[in-house]
This record gives C-alpha cells, structure tokens and sequence, in this order.
C-alpha cells in the first residue's frame, strides 16, 4: 500500500484517523501498532513476520543492554559512562548481526547469487574454471517491503541504548509502535530512537497541528502524483529504449533527476504530514538539494535521515575525520559504498555510490570546496547539478551495459538508431513539456514544503486544498503511479 | 503554536477529511440504482475462509491465498470506484484534447493517429533477444505471477518440429506494429535533428527491433519460414497513398490486409507445396464500413464529446459465387492460426465488417480454401493451446493439412509468454487428457 493510492486515501487513512482518535491515550500505540501491521501486512502478511521477529530481538537486546527485566516495575535508565560489560556488548552484537543479517538475505540474496554465478561464467569463458561449475538457483528472495528502513531505525534503538544516549523501552508496544510507524514504514525518514523516544510516552495533538499535517499531506502527494508521475514517464521512456539521441538522453536524465526527487521528498512529506496528524514531529529529510553548489552540500541536503544516520552509525564508529586525512578519505568512500549498496542490490548502486564517496573525498582533500568553488554561484550549483545527473545514470539504469550505453547518448558518441527519433513523438508532449518545466521552476524557484507549512495562511491553505484535489483526481484517473524508494 | 494569520484551522481540517471520506461514503452507503444502506463491495471477499486451490490452508500457500485476495480488493475499490467512473472520461477528454496525452495504452500521435503503447515499446525498447533483457522478463515472476518464457524461438522451433513430424511446413507471419508502417504517425521531425526515420533508413521503412532481423535469421536457418510485411506495407503507401493501418485502431486497415493476404499468397506458392485438393474461386464485394477504433475505446472517452471522427473504409469481403460469406474450411491443406489481425475484418462485433479478414483474401489470392483458428488478445501461446486442446479432444484440425500459418502481432516477441505447447501426438491418445484443461487470456 503506498500513500498515493485510493485504498490508502479513501480507506486506510480515513480508518486510521478514526481508529486512533477514538482510543483513549493509554491505548494509542498499541492502535497504532495495530494499523502499522494491517498497513505493512497488506503488501504481504508474511513480512509481518519478518518485521515482528526483528522487533522482538531488538526490543530484547534493549533491556538486557539495560540490565533490566520486563517485568520490573522500576524506570528503565540510560546507561552511563563507556564501559559496556561482556553481555552487553553480546546483546548490541546480537541486534545488530540479526538485523544485518536479516538485510543481508532479504536484499542481497539474489543480487550475491547473479554475481557469484557472472563470475563462475566469466572464469569459465577464460579457462580457470570448469564450464559446469555455476549454478543456476531456483530461489529468489522477495524483497519485504521497506526493510532497509525498518532495520536501520531498529539498529539505532540498540545503538542509543548502548551508547547511553537514549533509556531502554520498557513497554513492547511502545518499540513495536516505533518501528512499525506507517507514515515512515516503507520510506522513511529514518527515525534515530532518540528522536521520538519522549515522543513515544507524550505527545500532543492540536487543530493546527493536524493542519499543518494536511497541508504536509496535500504537498507531498501533489508533487509525487502531479510531478513525479509525468517526470518518471519521461524517464521511463527514455531509459527503457534501446538507443537515444543527445537531446533525449539528457532530457530523460533531468526528467528522471526530478522524478526521483520529488518522488522521494514527496513521500517524505506525505510521511512528515501524516507523523503531525498522529502527534509526531519527523525530521526534515530534503532541504532543497539539487540547490547544492557541492557534492558535499549535496548530502547534506538530500535524505537527510539516512545522511545522519550513516554518518553517526557507521561514519563516526570508522572514526570519521580523527585519524588523519588517508583514513578520512576511506571512511568516507567506505560510507558511501556502502549508502550505495543499501539503496539497491546491483552493482549499479555500487557505482553510484562509489563515485558519490570519490567526490566527497576529493571535495575534502581540497579543504571541503568543490573544484568549482571559484566560479559563479549559479555555474557552481549548475555543475554541481550535472555531476549528480551522471550519477543518476547509475541508480537508473538497470545494469552497467545499459548505464554505459547510456552515458554514451549523453556524450554524443554513436549514431542513434533511426527509431530512436520516433521517442521525440512522445517525450515531448505539451503535458510533458510543462510538468518539466514546472519541475524545475519548483526544484530551483518555489519555497520549500517545510517552509510553506511552517505557519499556515488561509491562502496557502487554499492552495494547498486545490492542489490536492488536483493530485487526487490526477491519482484516480491516471493509471502510471510508480514509487521509487517502495524498493529499497 | 497556533498560527494567528490562520484561525479556524478546523475548516481545513474539515475539508481535507470530507474530501477523504466521501469516496468511501458514495461507494459504500449511498444508494446506488435499486441499492441502498451499506454495500461491502469488494471487501466481502475477505470474509471467506482462507482455502487456497491447493487444498492447504496454511503456511505459504495460505498466505499466497490472503496475498491475492488483498490485491483483488484493492485492485476492485478501483475498478468499481463511483468517483473514478465519474471523473475517467472527462479527465481523460480533457487531458487528451489539450495535452495529447493517453492512458496506460495508448498514445495519442500526430493528427488523429492513435498509438497502442506495446507497440511502441516493441519498436524503441531495448532488443528483445538480449540475454539480459530475457533474464528481466524471467525475473519478472513472482510468487504470485508465474514465470513467463519470454525468448520466442525455442517455442517456434518445438512447434515447427512438431509439425514437420505431420509433414507439415510452418510459416510465420508476425503483423507489423502501426509505427513500423507509419512512423509519421507519432514523429514529429526537428529541425536540427536526426533524419526522419524513413529517410534515415534511405527510404527504405526499415524501423524494428533492434533483435528482429538476427531473429528472422536464426528461424530462417533453422528451417522456418518468416513473411515480414513491414516494408510491403510501407511501400504500398508510399505508392498508392493509402493508409495501411486504420488511424484509431491498433489493427492495419483493409488495404493492409488485403496487402499482406497477397503477399502471403504469392509466398505461399513460391513455397511451391504438393496441394492436392481442389481449387475454389471467390469473388469479392465491396462495402463500406464505419467503425470506432479499439485504441478509442481504450481510451475511456464521454460519449458527449467525441474527439475522433469515426473511421470509414472500403471493405472487401470475399463470398461464393452464390454470395454465400466465406467460411473457413476444415478440410483444407492450409491452417492459418492467428489473433484479432487475423479477425478484425471477419468478426462483425469486432466493429469493422465481416468476410473480409486476412484468411478470405488468403483463400481469394490462393483460389483454395484455408481453415482458420484465431483468437483476439490470444499472445503468443493461445491459438497452439486451443489447436492442441481441439486435437486432444478429437477434432483433428492438423488432418490433410501441408502448411501451417502461424500469425501473431510481432509485438509479442518482446512482450509474449511463449509457451511449448505439446500437442497430442496422434488422434489415437483422443481420450487422454488434453495438458491444457483451460485458456489463459493473455
């Protein structure tokens, strides 16, 4: 079930709204819980398994971290100074390689397969191995859905406790409702545990919260359904054909930059609105980052969450920027590599992420400055822009002959096939034309949604009504209504 | 902290909810034609018990089960939504009329030229004989769709094998897509840009897949016959100026037909076949029929407000020399399988005329009788099915037959389920079971 479906707005929405209003406060999570569940089940109700196995670990891991039982009636207290004892560092252990493991094989399962078996072909061809050896596996793992969200966040309960930064949960509602949060289930923003923990025992509820949420709401779902959607037909159109010109390719390129982006921050916004109709305040996860004048700006204003959450959980453990600049340049390449393959099973996003990691590091080496840093503002933002398109080749493209081949159309090398000129037929409709347009016209010129829904006006709010019964309508009667990050 | 430049935010509040629940309201509690009070719809099938097909109701298979109901219902809350019925076609007027854009299907082209999306993937999409993208299409299964086989050849091959050991020649006949014929219905040229396509190809209407000409090289060596009439096609409407493709419809036009069914004809006799059985000769009447396109329709337009013309063409049908419509003829030496390209002109609620399809201008150029088996929307595998159900179930259609025409719409090679099918292997296993119990639209 994704946000910008008639079974999420006119059924699940409504109910859940209903449902959770109706309860009484001590009984909200565990509603909430309850919703969560039938939300993730619906996808598939054995991944609820999956999910409720994580959850238990986890929320087991947390109070033997804490030293402490269920059943004990005391508060639970954060623990302090540095000195974690043989058991503790076992529970983190335990959490961590469960979760791991279970992303390990839900993700990487096929992914590691192909490659073991592209190896064994390709050592064949050349003689060092014998032709029978690879195998042909008849599993294929489905991928449940949002796992790598639910994982990371479940990772940074465990975490905080360990480190003392956040008190364990005592309640297993309130861990399961953490994890299993709908709005920020199959997406994100990734929560760290320390960012709603108070928010799980209290929080409040008012009219112009719930307010803002909906304009949030309206927001999110009029850019992924009336931005996104025509954006990502160009994308689609382009990448999926066999041959390109120049001009398409970097149309297809941008169109798919913008499909991606507002994509994702759109169902970030959706999530964001609908965490402040339930109480909750989530993260900003996109300030704007096709604005960026540095790779490293770049990532400090793209999925913001996931950026914090590498960088405090696997950046700064590698021991970030503190053991010289050699080490510096690893861990960041190392993050980065690893940001890539966490977004996707190929070596595609290994790429992707690899060369994000090799821009970051070289932007670093010259004192955190782009090599464009002494030109104009707007030619820097402009360059900026261009490095990120090559690397959405990458993330696009469904393998590396198709990125390569690609990437050549964008740099004018080979003759397009002839029907390559029939794709200007369709990619260049009137409608698609000025989506474009105002794609980029909102990328680069509109206020951001966060700013908008900071404090609500009557005409914004008009505004926002308008744009989502437009975005309603649009979702009923169009039937191309792909999400993205719903595979990641 | 409550904003002072927005009082009453509960009115917004108010809106955004009442515009969430009305849809479920309309479709649920108000009445509908002689229905009133609370309507479970498509959520009622949840209420059954979960038994799968299989017998077991737990486990993976249960889950499967409560899997596909889930998608049932929320596929159906769609389908049968009150807003969306009520909403689709003004919308799609509108956003047709002003924007040039279709649905899911279909692609509005140039003038009033309609473009099925298929066969426009087929012609810009990557080459449907890469390994790659085969792997794609396999992986494409899931536990809930099964694996489709998605490289055409070892089907056609299994299937010319099995008929050689009837004696019997296969020939292939893959109907072009609309844009291979006519690219200007959707090209539109640009100034500092590539050549058109036809110019491109030096005049020559060379546009297919990337995968089609080794394809077509790999059967041919292989012992297989294949009739391409994509250039034919084009070239006769450069000649005569005729469309060959009907402008709203995904189906050529009855020039088109007519075309192929000659050229078919005249390679049919090249083929130089031991035809034992006695010639007919046809003649042909001319009528004209105006019908709306099958693309139109998909497209879900009002009634109110129609944005294409109906089409009116010149049809021929083929009858006795008494007048009575061609029938097909199962004593016949040639067996023509195919899909709604082999029907358009001969099923009348198809919407453009009767006796006038592909196989009467076969028989009418061959002056012999054809037998006919063809299916609409039948993909790559229906026809074979339906063939080896018949034969299993006594009605040998390959009996006395010396060529078999199989044709499909080439846009299958990139996107059918090609599936063996075996057919019985002679009519004294008629009692066994046929092995395929029932037809899969495709």
């Amino acid at each position: 079930m994704v946000f910008s479906s008639h079974l999420f707005c006119f059924y699940f929405l409504p109910l859940a709204l209903a449902v959770y209003y109706a309860l009484p406060w001590r009984l909200k999570n565990l509603g909430l819980v309850g919703l969560s569940y039938l939300f993730y089940g619906w996808a598939n109700p054995a991944f609820v398994l999956v999910m409720l196995f994580s959850t238990g670990v986890d929320y087991v891991c947390g109070l033997t971290l804490a030293g402490h039982r269920p059943w004990d009636r005391d508060p639970v207290r954060k623990l302090e100074g540095n000195r974690r004892s043989r058991r503790q560092r076992l529970a983190l252990a335990v959490s961590i390689v469960t979760n791991l493991s279970l992303l390990g094989f839900f993700k990487y399962f096929n992914f590691g397969v192909d490659s073991l078996d592209t190896m064994l072909a390709t050592m064949a061809r050349l003689g060092w191995a014998p032709a029978d050896l690879g195998f042909d596996s008849v599993l294929r793992v489905t991928l449940p859905l949002g796992i790598s969200f639910y994982t990371f966040q479940s990772m940074s309960y465990t975490l905080d406790v360990y480190r003392g930064r956040s008190a364990a949960l005592r309640d297993p509602i309130d861990f399961a409702c953490f994890v299993s949060m709908f709005p920020q289930l199959v997406a994100g923003p990734i929560l760290r545990f320390n960012e709603v923990a108070e928010q799980l025992r209290q929080r409040t509820h008012s009219l112009s919260q719930s307010a803002r949420g909906f304009a949030f709401f309206a927001l999110g779902m009029a850019k992924k359904v009336l931005l996104a959607n025509p954006c990502g037909k160009i994308a689609d159109t382009t990448f999926d054909a066999a041959s390109v010109s120049l001009v398409d390719a970097w149309y297809g390129v941008c169109a798919y930059a913008f499909q991606i982006y507002f994509d994702f921050s759109g169902y970030s916004d959706m999530a964001i609105g609908l965490g402040l109709l339930l109480g909750f305040h989530f993260p900003k996860n996109f300030d704007s980052p096709y604005r960026s004048q540095s790779i490293t700006e770049f990532w400090r204003r793209w999925h913001m969450s996931l950026s914090r959450w590498l960088r405090d959980y696997l950046y700064i453990p590698l021991g970030g920027n503190r053991r010289g600049k050699t080490r510096t340049y690893v861990n960041l390449a190392v993050v980065m590599l690893l940001g890539g393959l966490w977004h996707g099973a190929a070596w595609t996003f290994v790429i992707w992420g690899a060369m994000h990691g090799l821009l970051l590091a070289a932007e670093r080496l010259r004192g955190g400055e782009a090599a464009t840093a002494h030109l104009p503002r707007l030619l820097r933002i402009a360059l900026t822009f261009v490095l990120v398109l090559v690397s959405w080749v990458f993330f696009r493209a469904p393998n590396l002959e198709v990125a390569l081949a690609y990437l050549g159309s964008m740099a004018g090398i080979g003759e397009p096939q002839p029907q390559a000129a029939l794709l200007g037929g369709l990619i260049y409709q009137p409608y698609y034309l000025l989506t474009f347009t105002i794609a980029a016209l909102v990328t680069w010129a509109a206020p951001q949604t966060w700013d908008v829904c900071r404090h609500l006006s009557w005409p914004k709010a008009w505004g926002c009504l308008v744009l989502f019964w437009v975005a309603l309508v649009a979702m009923e009667t169009q039937g191309y209504n792909p999400f993205i990050y719903f595979i990641f | 902290m409550p904003d002072k430049n927005f009082n009453h935010p509960s009115l917004f509040v108010a809106a955004c909810l009442a515009t969430l629940i009305y849809v479920p309201i309309a479709q649920h509690l108000l009445p509908s034609g002689e229905e009133g009070g609370w309507r479970a719809g498509p959520f009622a099938e949840l209420g059954g018990a979960i038994a799968p097909a299989d017998g077991k109701a737990w486990g993976l298979a249960a889950n499967r089960e409560l899997k596909r109901r889930l998608d049932n219902v929320e596929r159906q809350l769609e389908d049968v939504s009150h807003v969306r019925s009520l909403l689709l076609p003004s919308v799609q007027w509108l956003l047709t009329s002003t924007a040039g854009i279709g649905n899911e299907s279909v692609y509005p082209g140039r003038e009033d030229w309609l473009i099925l999306r298929q066969g426009f993937d087929y012609l810009v999409g990557p080459s449907f004989l890469e390994p790659i993208f085969l792997e794609r299409r396999r992986r494409s299964a899931s536990a809930w769709r099964p694996v489709p086989e998605p490289d055409p050849r070892p089907a056609i091959f299994d299937f010319a094998h099995q008929l050689a050991e009837r004696g019997i020649r296969l020939l292939v006949l893959p109907a072009p897509t609309k844009m291979m014929v006519h690219p200007e219905a959707l090209y539109r040229p640009r100034v500092e840009s590539t050549p058109a396509p036809s110019e491109a190809a030096g005049g020559a209407p060379a546009l297919d897949n990337p995968s089609f000409a080794s394809f077509r090289a790999e059967l041919e060596a292989g012992g297989v016959d294949v009739l391409s009439v994509a250039a034919i096609l084009r070239q006769a409407q450069a000649e005569t100026g005729v469309e060959q493709f009907l402008r709203t419809d995904s189906h050529w036009s009855p020039a088109g037909v007519e075309v192929a069914a000659r050229v078919l004809a005249d390679t049919i006799q090249q083929l130089d076949l031991p035809f034992n059985g006695p010639g007919v000769t046809w003649r042909r009447q001319q009528r004209t029929v105006t019908g709306v396109g099958d693309l139109e329709r998909s497209l879900g337009l009002p009634g109110w407000r129609p944005l294409y013309t109906p089409q009116e063409v010149d049809v021929k049908r083929v009858v006795t020399g008494s007048g009575r419509p061609w029938q097909p003829d199962s004593r016949a030496e040639i067996l023509l399988l195919g899909d709604s390209f082999t029907n358009v002109y001969s099923q009348p609620d198809v919407g453009w005329g009767r006796s006038a399809g592909l196989a009467e201008h076969l028989s009418f150029y061959l002056k012999r009788p054809v037998d006919r088996l063809a299916i609409n929307a039948g993909g790559a595998s229906a026809t074979r099915r339906r063939l080896a159900q018949e034969m299993a179930a006594g009605k040998d259609r390959l009996a006395g037959k010396k060529l078999v025409i199989w044709q499909f719409a080439i846009r299958e090679l990139a996107v059918g389920d090609w599936e063996l099918v075996q057919l019985p292997a002679s009519l004294a296993s008629n009692l066994a079971q046929p092995r395929f119990s029932s037809l899969r639209s495709d």
